[in-house]
């Protein structure tokens, strides 16, 4: 492996990043020179210092291997996560260095858990760095799920195989630069959607643009302590709700369906199962609340079920209610969205609805062979023949993950959380959802965690955000040898 | 862009980040500087303008005793001095705010003291006719009456002011740990910024490494193994730069001495 070829990619990511930070700066200038400028000025140097280095002796390169370019993606995520604690490291207070770490790796994960018990005391420009790391962490999350991933031999590529089933086959019959360019315009189509649509609903620029990058991301940070329920309007939940659940599908079926390819949104197995299973559980949620009398009507009691529902399902972590206090069917049935999440190729986190379809047809076929023994089964996904290495795959990633969680939640109760807390903060942040459940429900922070706790719960983050095995490799010299 | 260049570029960006670093300390501890010396002079201003207050409390007390004694409709001009000493020094504490809390405890005994006084004091009284003369006299408000109103205000203010002087031990208290915080975020930026520049000596070491140590080293071992036992004279060297040129002519020179010997 070509590690100075590894660090000039890494360098331009951290240059994606300086720019992100520069606009900021801007924004602050543009705001009579809020608190968050020179912070965010003197990061933007560094960052910048730190991305330019390595093109000053290094060429410009265009053949990169397959592990160069998994090298460059986890290089460049935690690089980005550590240069996203600078702004926040000198504004001071409450960002210590592992509050800083554990906001900036929730942001470019996406997300979503703060630190933050006062959202709004900071300022605007801060704030904006902070809905960035959303929107650059979401972008860089499809890349490596369609670009780097399925260049990477079939074990590795499983999570991507199986969605293969919608674009990639057509994908596939693209070059990798045609295919950023789809994803990159389909990310920045939903973006501006979106802004234009929160604005129209009665949002002001700045909180469109934020919310924005919150939900095409699937993130859910929020420029208000309320999150969405600030703004307590229907038409902005409805907005939110329909971006949220788009969002948790895999941009390139978006694509496809938009540009009237066959392989759209209504046809295919993974995004038809993910749109009925989301809906059929939102609807369950909306019973509970109507018979349990939470909400005056079924109306009210739909946009509320619907929008925690898909927030939830869809990994953005956005709140308009407090489900703590909901009935408990309604709260198990949003712990098991949390649980499955969205497609893959979306920027939603989670086991991702693919591997429960897979694991699914796994069950179904295990009983019929048992049936026949001899029979020669297949499990197939819109009628492509799943390998055995990738149904295996997909198992071993539902198996680690839920003793992830487990793990997690051991951690978190013995560092003092209550078991419905500690258990539900290891699968948000496994999950890369954002708010648990009970003391650290959608109004609360993170902020009263042990240092140990918080640090634990960025591993999770990123555990989760790089498909468990995508950050284990780092581990494993041997390998990149 | 050539060798000398890559690594001049190199060193100044070490020796800007360098500069940097410490351009922001020292105008971070110019500001932690200018930030203890206001903790300083607030607590010294603070203290002149609660004796202001004071002497000016004083003042209005010794005029109202005094009134009330001679049985005097109105105080004489040491209460106006008093009273004008006193808002003085309360507008000046107001505008830069040393001590808020304690100065709000100082506006409300205040407002509280100035009430009764006022009311006592105005609107004019007016003459009444005296039963045993039949004359207008003008009217004496019970004195008693106004002391039993007028002293626990007196020493409620009196209270609240010293309260006020005393303040500056416990505001200090609370500013030196506000420099204390800002002192962490004074080190931060520099911090960083050294944190980086060891990253960029990092890279700079392997690039170095990579680009121009290693290819020489490799030049020169293939060149020994050349003379030695003639193993043709072949290191390995990327890319284009001033490195691979040595190469080049090495080889050309080689390829020279070898015609020159056939």
């Amino acid at each position: 492996m070509r590690l100075h070829v590894v660090l000039r990619f890494i360098g331009m990511v951290l240059l994606f990043n300086a720019a992100f930070m520069l606009i900021s700066a801007i924004i602050s200038y543009t705001n009579g020179i809020d608190s968050g400028f020179t912070p965010l000025m003197l990061s933007t140097l560094l960052t910048a210092t730190l991305g330019l280095f390595p093109m000053i002796f290094v060429r410009r390169t265009r053949q990169i291997t397959s592990k160069e370019s998994y090298a460059i993606m986890i290089g460049a995520w935690l690089m980005s996560c550590l240069v996203g604690t600078f702004p926040y490291l000198m504004w001071g207070e409450p960002f210590t260095f592992t509050n800083a770490w554990f906001e900036s790796v929730s942001g470019f994960t996406t997300t979503g858990s703060t630190i933050l018990s006062n959202v709004e005391a900071l300022p605007d420009s801060l704030l904006f760095w902070r809905s960035s790391t959303h929107w650059l962490g979401g972008a860089g999350v499809v890349i490596f799920s369609l670009v780097i991933l399925p260049s990477f031999g079939k074990a590795r590529s499983t999570i991507t195989s199986v969605e293969l089933s919608s674009l990639a086959r057509d994908n596939y019959r693209y070059r990798t630069r045609k295919i950023v360019e789809i994803i990159c315009l389909v990310y920045l189509g939903l973006t501006a959607t979106s802004t234009l649509l929160f604005k129209v609903a009665g949002m002001d620029w700045f909180d469109a643009i934020n919310h924005s990058f919150s939900v095409v991301s699937t993130g859910g940070f929020s420029t208000k302590n309320a999150s969405l329920a600030y703004f307590d309007s229907a038409l902005i939940d409805w907005i939110a709700i329909f971006f949220m659940l788009i969002c948790g599908i895999h941009l390139g079926v978006i694509y496809a369906t938009v540009t009237g390819k066959k392989n759209n949104i209504f046809r295919l197995e993974i995004s038809r199962y993910y749109l009925i299973s989301t809906i059929v559980a939102c609807l369950v949620i909306t019973l509970s609340l109507t018979i349990s009398g939470e909400y005056d009507s079924f109306g009210e009691s739909a946009r509320y079920g619907f929008f925690q529902g898909i927030s939830m399902v869809s990994t953005t972590g956005f709140a308009t209610a407090d489900a703590n206090v909901w009935p408990p069917l309604a709260l198990l049935v949003i712990i098991l969205l949390g649980i499955q999440c969205g497609c893959a190729g979306s920027t939603s986190g989670g086991i991702k609805a693919d591997r429960i379809v897979l694991a699914g047809k796994l069950i179904k076929q295990n009983l019929v062979q048992q049936q026949h023994p001899t029979a020669i089964m297949r499990t197939k996904i819109d009628g492509i023949t799943q390998e055995r290495e990738v149904t295996n795959y997909a198992i071993l990633y539902i198996v680690l993950f839920v003793i992830l969680v487990i793990i997690g939640a051991i951690v978190n109760t013995a560092c003092g959380m209550d078991l419905g807390t500690g258990f539900t903060a290891a699968l948000t942040w496994m999950g890369n959802v954002g708010p648990a459940f009970g003391s650290m429900g959608s109004f609360d922070s993170f902020a009263a965690l042990p240092e140990f706790a918080k640090l634990f719960g960025t591993l999770l983050m990123l555990l989760g955000r790089l498909e468990i095995f995508g950050l284990l490799q780092l581990f494993l010299m041997k390998w990149w040898v | 862009m050539g060798l000398r260049k890559r690594i001049s570029i190199g060193f100044m960006s070490l020796v800007a980040l360098l500069f940097f670093a410490v351009a922001i300390s020292v105008a971070e501890l110019g500001r932690l500087r200018s930030d203890a010396r206001e903790i300083v002079d607030a607590g010294k201003r603070g203290n002149d303008l609660a004796a202001m207050m004071m002497s000016g409390l004083q003042k209005q007390n010794s005029a109202i005793l005094r009134m009330v004694a001679t049985e005097h409709i109105t105080p004489d001009s040491e209460y106006d001095e008093g009273k004008k000493e006193f808002e003085n020094a309360y507008a000046e504490a107001m505008e830069v705010m040393i001590h808020g809390t304690d100065l709000d405890a100082v506006t409300t005994a205040e407002e509280n003291y100035r009430s009764v006084v006022e009311s006592y004091l105005s609107p004019a009284p007016a003459p009444i006719t005296n039963d045993s003369t039949g004359m207008l006299e003008p009217f004496r408000p019970d004195a008693k009456k106004f002391l039993e109103e007028y002293l626990p205000v007196y020493y409620s203010l009196d209270e609240a002011v010293k309260r006020y002087m005393a303040s500056p031990q416990s505001s200090i208290a609370r500013r030196t740990a506000m420099v204390e915080d800002n002192a962490y975020r004074t080190i931060t930026p520099s911090i960083i910024t050294l944190l980086v520049a060891i990253l960029v000596v990092l890279m700079f070491h392997f690039f170095i490494d990579i680009y121009y140590i290693k290819p020489v080293l490799r030049i020169n071992k293939s060149l020994e193994q050349y003379l030695a036992t003639r193993v043709p004279f072949a290191p390995k060297v990327d890319g284009e730069n001033e490195i691979s040129g040595l190469r080049d002519n090495i080889e050309k020179l080689i390829e020279l001495q070898k015609s020159k010997k056939a």
